[in-house]
């Protein structure tokens, strides 16, 4: 599907989730609980060669998700 | 009334409840009475006249029934009582302990024969032609009081010669027939609380009025209760004066609204002749509205859909063929997808119109046959958030009391929701509780009904602005927290104390001060404070919200920010208080539980839980998918995008009820296999391969699940039309792609829900049957079901609070686009009005129309009644103009029952962050007037096809 939407998605949810504690690992948890796995994937693969244009909590939270999709 | 059984007492071979006369004492108080020589027991407060008839004992009455407070008008339920002066009317005198009554005594007889006298002197002798020949109490009555003949002849002045009220097109007043026993113009003010009707005229001019015009020209919003008060032919259903009295009764649920009202089907052999409400109905007590009531016509509509059909493309025509070959054919297409393009290029969609047993069906074969977890529901477009907030902060997907609670509520805070428009059955309930001196808050950009009507006035309308809730339910808490309005017993006992004080210390953020979002929401902040002082100073504060609270960008936020406000104030846990979505269809809380989402099976289980997901693997004999699914619009995206190919879409007209129809029809057009099942060849099944005919409720056999959590039968009253039950087509498509699915019947799938699904583990057809319906969770440890959730603890233990912080929605009004719309419903019409367009129901309400304020309308030379384009960034469609002021400056509403009128052409795909609910509530629009160009969107094939 169009990258963009993903990436719309989740800059809506850092920006909405409550941001007491570790922000990245609530945008992980709920992308890991909502989102299928092909969208995760093509997600990962688009800022992982475009980190820049993200913020550090949306860079954190993509290496989590990837880091529990390789353990 | 005969029951057959305990078991059958839903089938009745008899029309009619029995009428005790007066409504039931709920004191706990008993006194004893001597009725006729037999001594009962009974609350005390029972009426004479009730008392008598719930020990068998029946007294002549007219104007009591026991829907209604008693009149002692008809002076026919005359009693004689020991001890006391003169024959009282048994329907306004109480018992007393130790009374002793006569109902039956030569004095008795003569005087109520009198009486009788007089009112058959004036009322036609056509009892053998007359529609309600058998169902007339005047003429029980006067058989039981032995009448024989009329000493005062009939030459007198009379009214029999006074015209009939043919208007209305589900009912006629014949006015000739009419006794002025009061019992409609009660109805319409105690049970419906419309007060349409009134008595006109003095003495023997006194004359029932729907206030001095027809019936179709009066506030009458043909609830049906006058009908159903009517003891004469006076008010009678056109379909009985056409096909005559019904004969038999079966006991149904409605298909409508969230409310799920019970209703006797009563029918004639199996043709169904009118639509009751059920007084034995836990949600409605007997009440109804005009859909539910009257407009169950469109089951037999001559564009219904009975056979199956194919076609190669969408651009070919549809080809009648067996279901066999229907099936087959289907199942191969979604097999040879699946082998070129991947087993998750395929998915499907529940239908909240459908029932448990069939929604549990299709998201089985999805999972089992489909082999992935690509199955949504129409939820998404409504209430997820509602499912999204609620879990996270009270533990689980659902509101938290039974409809009846609202009788107990002191202060009602209603957001979002248009009740008498939306759940008018409901509505009914709050306003009998608002006139007994219940407190209104009403928080909508829209001047709803509520705000101000007949005997009832808001404290409080906040307006706010389109897409500002959270700022709001925000600043609302900020009060309650600075003022010293928290519950911190209620809190220390039952809510997570760190996350409240986490969230105490956001709340109390300047930036949520009602002073700093008054601005935004437009709202003064003294309004706010009142408010917010008004609902946490309550005893019972009640929170009832709609599709205003949900459908924004922030629609989970705000549900926790509801959530937050109730538990900061100690209103969870019993009568009178509560977070409570008023849901949009009748089924969508059991779509929601039957394991509609991708992301959760039966009974809100993650599919990522092992030990859930092997419960299911070992009962269904198949390896699941433990990861996530596509949601709709995921679907969607991924069909432009070539990826996702074929889809399964039960009762559902996502063309015309999704958000960006423009983008969902290039959606639709890209995918190689769209089957529909449904009734109609809707706006939908126009970019289908395939049409799986689908059975209306009236042939339906299984359950739905409503607002309340209420589960409750939905019986067939005829055999389907399509020659099979829809889950059968969807067992026996699995079995042709591979996973033999079986079911002799639907309670069969029901027990398999109930073994799988721990809040649904005692629910079985018999119980249903047995007791009329339960509220989940009915289990081992609640056998009769749960009225109110929460009560002791929380269900996720402890409650907890969540940060609610306001984000805006990106969709903003701009120079270009200034205007706010906002969408809804009316009360006649439902949804996208497959339904309700096929029935009489279009007569008030022939197309949608676009509110506009008379400042806006005027800057741009709009006058009432002309045509205007609606333009956002996505579309532009072309709507008639109503001026008005129920809409503030700055906003527009409209509604999206008409497919002509395409609504969701112009509504944005912007969505919840958390469940990508869209928001339908907020998009920016310019106006323009448009008088040459016909009520139609301005989409062309050409728009689709390009984004394809």
């Amino acid at each position: 599907m169009d990258v963009n939407v993903l990436i719309m998605m989740i800059q809506q949810i850092e920006k909405n989730v409550p941001n007491h504690g570790d922000v990245a690992e609530k945008i992980a948890g709920h992308i890991e609980s909502f989102w299928a796995p092909a969208m995760r994937t093509q997600l990962y693969n688009y800022v992982s060669t475009h980190r820049s244009e993200f913020g550090f909590e949306i860079q954190q939270a993509i290496d989590l998700l990837h880091a529990k999709a390789k353990a | 009334m005969t029951a057959v059984s305990d078991n059958l007492r839903w089938l009745r071979n008899t029309i009619g409840e029995p009428d005790y006369g007066t409504p039931a004492s709920t004191s706990t108080e008993m006194v004893s009475v001597t009725i006729d020589g037999v001594t009962h027991e009974v609350p005390q407060g029972t009426s004479i006249m009730r008392a008598a008839a719930e020990n068998g004992c029946t007294i002549p009455k007219l104007c009591a029934t026991d829907s209604l407070e008693p009149f002692g008008s008809c002076r026919m339920c005359l009693v004689e009582v020991d001890g006391r002066r003169g024959t009282p009317a048994s329907c306004t005198t109480p018992v007393a302990d130790g009374m002793i009554v006569r109902t039956q005594t030569a004095k008795l007889a003569k005087l109520r024969r009198n009486v009788m006298e007089l009112y058959i002197s004036d009322h036609p002798l056509d009892c053998l032609t007359c529609a309600a020949n058998g169902d007339c109490e005047l003429q029980d009555v006067a058989g039981a009081v032995g009448l024989r003949d009329v000493r005062y002849g009939y030459a007198g002045s009379n009214h029999l010669e006074l015209e009939k009220d043919t208007s209305n097109p589900y009912f006629t007043f014949d006015s000739s027939k009419c006794i002025v026993c009061n019992r409609c113009v009660r109805a319409c003010d105690e049970v419906q609380g419309t007060l349409a009707l009134t008595i006109e005229g003095r003495g023997f001019d006194s004359r029932v009025s729907p206030g001095g015009t027809d019936f179709m020209s009066s506030e009458c919003v043909s609830c049906g209760a006058c009908v159903q008060a009517c003891p004469t032919g006076t008010l009678q259903e056109n379909t009985v004066i056409d096909l005559g009295m019904p004969v038999r009764t079966v006991e149904t649920t409605c298909a409508y609204c969230g409310v799920g009202c019970s209703f006797n089907a009563e029918m004639r052999g199996d043709e169904l002749i009118r639509m009751v409400p059920a007084k034995t109905g836990g949600s409605n007590e007997g009440h109804s509205c005009v859909k539910g009531r009257f407009a169950w016509g469109y089951a037999t509509h001559k564009e219904r859909v009975t056979t199956p059909m194919i076609r190669e493309s969408i651009s070919d025509p549809w080809q009648e063929v067996s279901w066999d070959e229907a099936i087959s054919y289907t199942a191969a297409k979604f097999k040879d997808i699946q082998a070129k393009f991947g087993v998750n290029s395929i998915g499907g969609v529940t239908s909240s119109r459908c029932t448990n047993e069939e929604i549990f069906a299709v998201q089985k074969m999805i999972r089992a046959a489909f082999g992935n977890n690509n199955v949504d529901t129409c939820a998404r477009v409504c209430h997820s958030p509602t499912g999204y907030g609620l879990k996270n902060t009270f533990g689980t997907s659902a509101g938290t009391q039974d409809f009846k609670s609202v009788a107990k509520a002191d202060v009602i805070l209603l957001i979002g929701a248009n009740p008498t428009d939306a759940h008018p059955v409901f509505a009914s309930r709050m306003k009998r509780r608002l006139r007994k001196g219940a407190q209104l808050i009403v928080v909508d950009p829209r001047k709803i009904d509520l705000v101000r009507s007949a005997h009832i006035e808001a404290a409080h309308h906040l307006q706010l602005q389109p897409g500002t809730n959270v700022a709001v339910i925000n600043a609302m808490s900020y009060v309650v927290s600075t003022e010293g309005f928290i519950d911190e017993d209620f809190v220390a006992q039952r809510c997570d104390i760190e996350a409240f004080n986490r969230w105490r210390a956001f709340i109390e953020l300047p930036e949520n001060s009602p002073e700093a979002v008054e601005l935004a929401s437009g709202v003064s902040a003294q309004s706010i404070r009142e408010a917010a002082r008004l609902y946490a100073s309550a005893n019972n504060a009640a929170i009832y919200y709609g599709l205003g609270v949900t459908e924004h960008s922030q629609g989970s936020t705000m549900v926790m920010g509801m959530a937050n406000l109730a538990m900061a104030t100690g209103n969870i846990g019993r009568e009178g208080v509560g977070v409570n979505p008023l849901r949009g269809q009748n089924n969508v809380q059991g779509a929601c539980d039957m394991g509609s989402f991708p992301h959760e099976l039966s009974g809100y289980r993650h599919v990522s839980d092992n030990a859930v997901r092997e419960q299911f693997e070992t009962v269904w004999d198949i390896k699941l998918d433990s990861e996530p699914g596509l949601r709709i619009p995921n679907m969607l995206d991924s069909a432009i995008s070539g990826e996702f190919r074929g889809m399964f879409i039960q009762g559902e007209d996502i063309a015309q009820s999704d958000p960006n129809t423009k983008h969902v029809k290039a959606a639709l057009t890209a995918m190689d296999l769209v089957v529909v099942q449904d009734l109609f060849i809707n706006e939908t099944a126009a970019f289908a391969h395939v049409f799986l005919p689908g059975t209306s409720f009236l042939e339906k056999d299984g359950t739905f699940t409503n607002a309340e959590r209420r589960i409750n039968r939905v019986r067939p009253l005829m055999v389907s039309k399509t020659g099979k039950q829809e889950w059968q087509v969807v067992s026996e498509l699995s079995s042709a792609l591979g996973y033999p699915m079986h079911y002799e019947t639907s309670s069969e799938i029901m027990d398999e829900i109930a073994r799988m699904t721990p809040s649904f583990a005692g629910v079985s057809f018999e119980l249903l049957d047995r007791v009329g319906s339960v509220q989940w969770p009915c289990n081992d440890q609640a056998p009769m079901g749960t009225t109110i959730m929460h009560a002791d603890e929380f269900v996720r233990g402890k409650g907890q609070f969540l940060e609610t912080p306001f984000v805006p929605t990106e969709e903003r009004s701009n120079r270009k686009y200034p205007l706010l719309l906002t969408t809804g419903r009316v009360l006649t019409q439902y949804n996208v009005g497959a339904q309700t367009r096929r029935t009489h129901n279009s007569e008030w309400h022939e197309e949608d129309v676009l509110e506009i304020h008379e400042a806006d309308a005027g800057m741009r030379g709009i006058a009432d009644g002309s045509r205007v384009e609606v333009s956002s960034r996505i579309g532009s469609t072309i709507l008639r103009a109503r001026v008005t002021e129920r809409v503030p400056a700055g906003v527009v509403y409209t509604t999206f029952h008409h497919p002509e009128s395409d609504a969701n052409i112009v509504t944005t795909e912007y969505s919840d962050w958390a469940t990508n609910c869209p928001e339908y509530k907020v998009t920016a629009v310019e106006i323009r007037p448009a008088e040459s160009a016909p009520l139609m969107s301005t989409t062309t094939l050409d728009d689709v096809l390009a984004r394809v």
